[in-house]
């Protein structure tokens, strides 16, 4: 396994991702699918604080994100924004099964730029894979009015795993052009997407793109 | 304070020891949770020489966590208040400070964000002079004599202002109710004197900085742009601000805010008069035509879409004031010329483009009130004034333009290509607006539309493919399937009533959408242009216009070679071969009756295409359907593979056959078709477990026998009894999977298959089918889930109603085996919340199927010799579910009332007096009974049917019960006895419905 090799490392990018959400809603789960960062996770057991080294094979060369994932200490300890220092892109993670993870989105969003200003950052819909899905797609404006990129996600799945990261490495490096060329090492799926339930979840994303944003006082 | 700040140095560190770090961690735990840590933690963040960056902001974490979470008495607020203006002195305002480093930038934000949650602690109280403390800072000494003090001044406040609106105004921030009113007075008393004083300070930041600090303007713009929905219009609208602001949009650098900060503006709440004025005086098209919208940066024109965007939804809100529409239509006119500009332009992947999607969308609806207005009859381009007319008839041009592929890229397939996909949907988008068009008027939409697709059509025809592009050509088929898809109703080719059957027909008769697919179908494009996306949309069209063959033998011809060869069903690219077999099932279905001249060049050009070869998805789960235990969790379904596509494949030869002419013919072809199918299966039927790619291929082959088996007719009915040609080939098959499964029932992939095939040989094979089913069932329920129980149950409910009554003896055998497979499920305890759903699935279809054979006439099974001993348990099960939750009340109440009514047998009435009719009273009564639930309503009424047919059953016997013994044994007082007991005699079973409804609440 070549990244291992230190050397090899230091010459290839590296950024600060910051992982942040609610408790439950999957940042773990989704940063554990990638399973060289998982092997090479700096791990602190006590605290659960995790660092995965994620690797990504581009077009433009390797390109790496040190993933902070902050699990566990969402609420209380920690030394929470402290963790956001020297961010250099972030993704906010909520649950589309609970409607109050994507109520505090807004404050987890207001924390993290108040470290890291003009950072590129993606919001993400975890658990699409769900049947029971609360949080509709009309329903996710938050991304439309702070410019944020959203996905749909399904950590259990892997579906849209490399989305997010793709669109970072994208915003960061400054190349609209660039491709994963290889697909990073994923756990083999949990659970499968029904794919004419993501088209249809797809194309509710798209007709709410084309909506009118709803008045603000409507949003929550 | 050192061990503060070398702890948050080895917590924050991704390489310190892991054990290190917990101490560290725990360290900083306890400063946060002791008495006077955020004492010490103040004195480490302004204390000089400064600590660690790092340390500092942790340090105004505990500051804060103490401001929010703690009460602050009047001399702590005072003396952090004390200490954070000190430290401002010296840090920003002091002469010395300005040899410091700037404090690094999250710095600065969290400083602002702790004195704003001290203004939203102390404002109304202790610090009401908040803001004068602040601003004052501008004529310190510091600031007066270095400019570049005075800039970091600037800096703090700007973002002091953006923190008051996170922390007190945004709506995008969820709040708790007690915030909400805080800032509302928070906001009052702002708005009392200091709101004045703060816009004179972002007028100033705007007025004395554009030529030396870009960022500070851009954070008072930004500023503005979030204080104005809430603060006096006139403070920034007035003609010393907006002058301003029009100046900063000529420059570079501040054009994208103020661009926003121009729709936020035109977007603040206003009477529609006053609304007008505003944007009469912004002149947004003025401002739009004053930059060059060519060529410019992304951003910069996403900003402008949005503005005018802005500006036209506004000025719809103004139109509906009859009397200010006419200035209205001339601003809208104004912004018609960008809108058409915005739509055309390719930038930002489209993202341009889709800003301005909303404005077309009220403009459409507009012009949809104008028709209204005008009557139904006129049509709507004569209604619409000078350039609203052009406007729409230049959009639907730029709409058509806008949907074709660029000329100059390679084309891939959506799901491999972001662009192609992000083309496919603003094409989903676009086709909803042409389709608004088409309704409103459509000649408009006939006129541009056609013109198009002919152009291409014809030049192809008269100057062949060297005249057109591919593109040209995709663009039509996909216009011509949108023509489709704007007619409302059936779909008519020809002018005469019908529509259809005219071989000889001059193109005279033919409806101008029965010209075009004519046309389409005799220029023969797939082979001008075998492109992937030209193939793909001519099939979709074929499809789509289907009943256009119905009786036009050439064209039916003409169309089936493109579809059968390799440019569809053999299409060398899966995707698209995929989507081809699909659609040919439905072009096959749609037409089975005119395809018998067809069928057997058809049926030669498939064997390829049948053989089912399994493949294991790459992740082995869900493949050995005999893991687990039965019941357990719920099955994963597989991703699609080429079998899932089959299965279309299979259904069409199915349909052919039977399209076939001549039995002797229709008994070979289906021979033939089965043959491949079954051989494999007879020589070999069973594998096991370990064999994870046979077991999948048996799944497949006994899948393929249901799907000929749905392609074919249903059995004919009883009453004529004919026996069909492909009876016996079918109970053969079905024979040969009753085999397989009989020998795999533990895999849960084989009896998922079999249930799938059985459901479908039942219409086709009709009571032949009835022997077998005994076998069928118990092969199927010997090791099944709880989910697959659930789904057969109101399958069974399907066979019982449609073979009744032969199958009563059948029925009466299997009742009691089925329940008791029922109750071994429901026995069991939900451990979370997803099996306690799947229970009560199971609940609900157990339920069902007792009324299931009610309806059916069969319920005599539950009295019969075999049975009667467990009519008890099954009795009882159904009074518990009629208590237990309201999801299985309805059902079970319905199910008491069915056997009331039917069950007049000796002893019974034993049953109504002890056990029905007291739970028809208990429910209601329940503290968990919701009434305001609308369930309740369904539930009211059958119990109103319930306790109205035990009256009818038992008369006054049952009164006598009522009154002498049950309700006075639940202290019901006498007078609503004889109440109750009067309604229930004199009122139907709605009316009684509605007074016991009442009385219960």
């Amino acid at each position: 396994m070549t990244e291992q090799n230190p050397t090899y490392a230091e010459q290839v990018p590296t950024f600060k991702l910051v992982l942040v959400g609610d408790g439950g809603t999957g940042k773990t789960t989704f940063v554990k699918r990638h399973l060289t960062g998982e092997f090479e996770k700096q791990y602190f057991a006590t605290l659960g604080v995790e660092v995965h080294p994620l690797l990504f094979h581009t077009n433009c060369g390797p390109i790496r994100f040190d993933t902070w994932d902050t699990a566990g200490q969402e609420k209380f300890g920690g030394l929470r924004d402290g963790y956001y220092i020297q961010g250099q892109c972030a993704i906010i993670m909520f649950d589309v099964t609970s409607r109050i993870t994507y109520k505090n989105v807004p404050n987890w969003h207001r924390d993290l730029v108040r470290v890291c200003e003009n950072i590129p950052i993606v919001l993400c819909g975890n658990k699409v894979d769900i049947k029971e899905r609360k949080v509709k797609a009309k329903t996710i404006t938050f991304h439309r009015k702070k410019n944020l990129q959203y996905y749909d996600i399904s950590a259990k799945s892997n579906y849209n795993f490399e989305k997010p990261f793709l669109w970072l490495a994208r915003k960061l490096v400054a190349k609209s052009n660039l491709e994963f060329v290889a697909s990073p090492a994923l756990a083999p799926p949990e659970v499968q997407v029904d794919p004419e339930l993501m088209q249809q979840y797809h194309s509710e994303l798209e007709t709410a793109a084309a909506q009118p944003l709803p008045e603000e006082e409507d949003d929550f | 304070m050192e061990h503060i700040e070398q702890a948050v140095a080895v917590a924050l560190s991704s390489t310190a020891e892991a054990s290190h770090r917990a101490q560290a961690m725990s360290y900083c735990e306890q400063v946060k949770e002791s008495q006077d840590g955020w004492q010490m933690c103040l004195q480490l963040f302004v204390r000089n020489p400064k600590s660690s960056p790092e340390a500092r902001l942790f340090a105004l974490q505990v500051v804060e966590e103490m401001v929010q979470n703690r009460t602050l008495n009047a001399s702590q607020a005072e003396g952090l208040r004390q200490g954070l203006l000190e430290f401002i002195r010296q840090e920003y305002t002091s002469p010395e400070a300005i040899s410091n480093e700037p404090e690094p930038i999250f710095l600065r934000n969290k400083l602002a964000h702790t004195l704003v949650l001290l203004l939203s602690n102390c404002y109304l109280s202790t610090w009401p002079s908040f803001f004068d403390d602040l601003l004052s800072l501008q004529t310190s000494p510091g600031a007066a004599s270095d400019p570049r003090v005075m800039q970091r001044v600037h800096d703090l406040l700007l973002r002091v202002w953006m923190s008051i609106d996170e922390e007190c105004v945004s709506a995008l921030v969820p709040r708790s109710k007690d915030a909400l009113n805080r800032n509302t007075l928070i906001k009052d008393q702002m708005r009392e004197g200091d709101v004045t004083k703060m816009v004179s300070h972002w007028y100033g930041v705007l007025e004395a900085y554009p030529d030396k600090d870009v960022t500070l303007v851009n954070m008072a713009l930004r500023v503005i742009s979030v204080y104005i929905s809430w603060i006096d219009v006139s403070f920034i609208v007035n003609d010393t601000v907006m002058g301003t602001l029009f100046r900063l949009f000529q420059r570079p650098d501040y054009r994208v805010s103020a661009s926003d900060c121009l729709a936020e503006i035109i977007a603040k709440g206003m009477k529609p008069g006053d609304k007008l004025s505003l944007i009469q005086a912004v002149k947004v098209a003025q401002l739009a035509s004053s930059s060059s919208l060519v060529n410019e940066d992304e951003d910069f024109l996403q900003s402008v879409a949005r503005l005018v965007n802005i500006t036209g939804l506004e000025l719809r809100g103004v139109w509906d004031e009859v009397e200010l529409r006419a200035a209205a239509n001339a601003e809208l006119a104004s912004l018609f010329p960008y809108i058409l500009h915005f739509l055309s332009s390719k930038a930002g992947d489209g993202e341009v483009t889709s800003r301005i999607f909303p404005v077309i969308n009220e403009l459409l609806n507009m012009f949809k009130k104008i028709k209204k207005a005008g009557g139904m009859g006129s049509r709507c381009l004569a209604l619409l004034d000078g350039p609203q007319r052009t406007f729409l008839t230049s959009l639907v041009q730029a709409m058509i333009l806008r949907m074709q592929h660029p000329k100059d890229r390679e084309w891939e397939f959506p799901e491999e290509d972001e662009e192609e996909r992000q083309l496919q949907e603003l094409r989903k988008a676009l086709d909803v607006f042409l389709d608004n068009v088409a309704q409103l008027d459509g000649a408009v939409f006939e006129e541009y539309v056609q013109a198009a697709i002919y152009k291409t059509l014809n030049a192809l025809e008269e100057q062949g493919a060297t005249a057109v592009h591919w593109t040209d050509v995709e663009l039509s088929l996909h216009l011509l399937h949108l023509t489709g898809e704007t007619v409302k109703g059936t779909l008519m080719y020809t002018r005469r009533a019908g529509g259809s059957g005219d071989e000889s027909g001059s193109s005279g008769s033919y409806t101008s959408l029965g010209r075009m697919v004519a046309k389409l179908v005799e220029t023969n494009v797939t082979s001008a242009f075998p492109h992937p996306a030209v193939c793909l949309g001519f099939l979709e069209c074929i499809a789509r216009f289907v009943h256009f063959f119905e009786g036009r033998k050439a064209h039916l011809s003409a169309a089936l070679s493109p579809f059968v060869d390799q440019r569809g069903l053999h299409h060398p690219n899966k995707t698209i071969r995929h989507r081809a077999w699909y659609l040919f099932f439905r072009f096959t279905k749609a037409l089975r009756h005119h395809l018998a001249p067809f069928v057997e060049d058809i049926l030669q050009a498939l064997p390829d295409l049948l053989v089912i070869q399994a493949e294991l998805p790459e992740a082995s789960t869900g493949v050995s359907g005999a893991k687990g235990p039965a019941g357990g969790g719920i099955p994963t379904p597989r991703p699609i593979s080429d079998f899932d596509q089959q299965v279309y494949l299979f259904e069409t030869v199915g349909l052919l056959i039977a399209a076939e002419e001549g039995e002797e013919k229709q008994r070979l072809l289906l021979e033939m078709a089965l043959e491949s199918i079954l051989r494999p299966l007879e020589q070999n039927p069973v594998t096991t477990s370990s064999d994870a790619l046979g077991i999948l291929q048996r799944h497949h082959y006994i899948m393929a026998v249901g799907a000929i088996a749905k392609g074919l007719p249903d059995a004919p009915k009883p009453a004529n009894q004919g026996t069909s040609t492909w009876i016996p080939g079918m109970v053969k098959a079905t024979g040969v999977v009753l085999t397989v499964l009989e020998g795999m029932k533990g895999f849960e992939l084989i009896r998922e298959a079999t249930r799938y095939t059985v459901a479908r040989l039942v219409n086709c094979l009709g009571l032949e089918i009835l022997p077998l089913i005994p076998r069928l069932i118990s092969g199927l329920l010997t090791e099944c889930t709880i989910g697959e129980l659930t789904d057969f149950l109101p399958f069974t409910g399907l066979i019982v109603h449609k073979f009744r009554p032969s199958i009563y003896p059948i029925i009466d055998d299997l009742l009691w085996p089925l329940i008791s497979k029922v109750f071994l499920f429901l026995d069991q305890r939900a451990t979370g919340t997803d099996e306690a759903v799947v229970l009560m699935e199971l609940r609900k279809a157990y339920l069902n199927l007792i009324i299931a054979l009610f309806n059916a006439d069969v319920d005599g099974i539950f009295l019969s010799e075999r049975n009667a001993p467990h009519l008890n348990t099954i009795l009882q099960s159904v009074l518990h579910y009629a208590k237990a939750d309201n999801q299985t009340q309805k059902a079970s109440f319905g199910i008491l009332h069915r056997m009331t009514n039917s069950w007049g047998v000796p002893g019974f009435e034993r049953f109504l007096y002890e056990s029905v009719a007291p739970v028809c009273f208990q429910v209601p009564m329940s503290s968990s009974f919701n009434l305001g639930d609308g369930q309740s309503l369904l539930i009211f009424t059958e119990i109103a049917h319930v306790l109205k047919a035990i009256y009818e059953q038992r008369g006054e016997e049952f009164m006598q019960f009522l009154t002498s013994v049950y309700l006075p044994s639940i202290q019901c007082p006498a007078l609503w006895i004889e109440e109750l007991t009067n309604a229930l005699r004199s009122m139907d079973a709605k009316q009684f419905r509605k007074y016991y409804q009442v009385c219960s609440t």
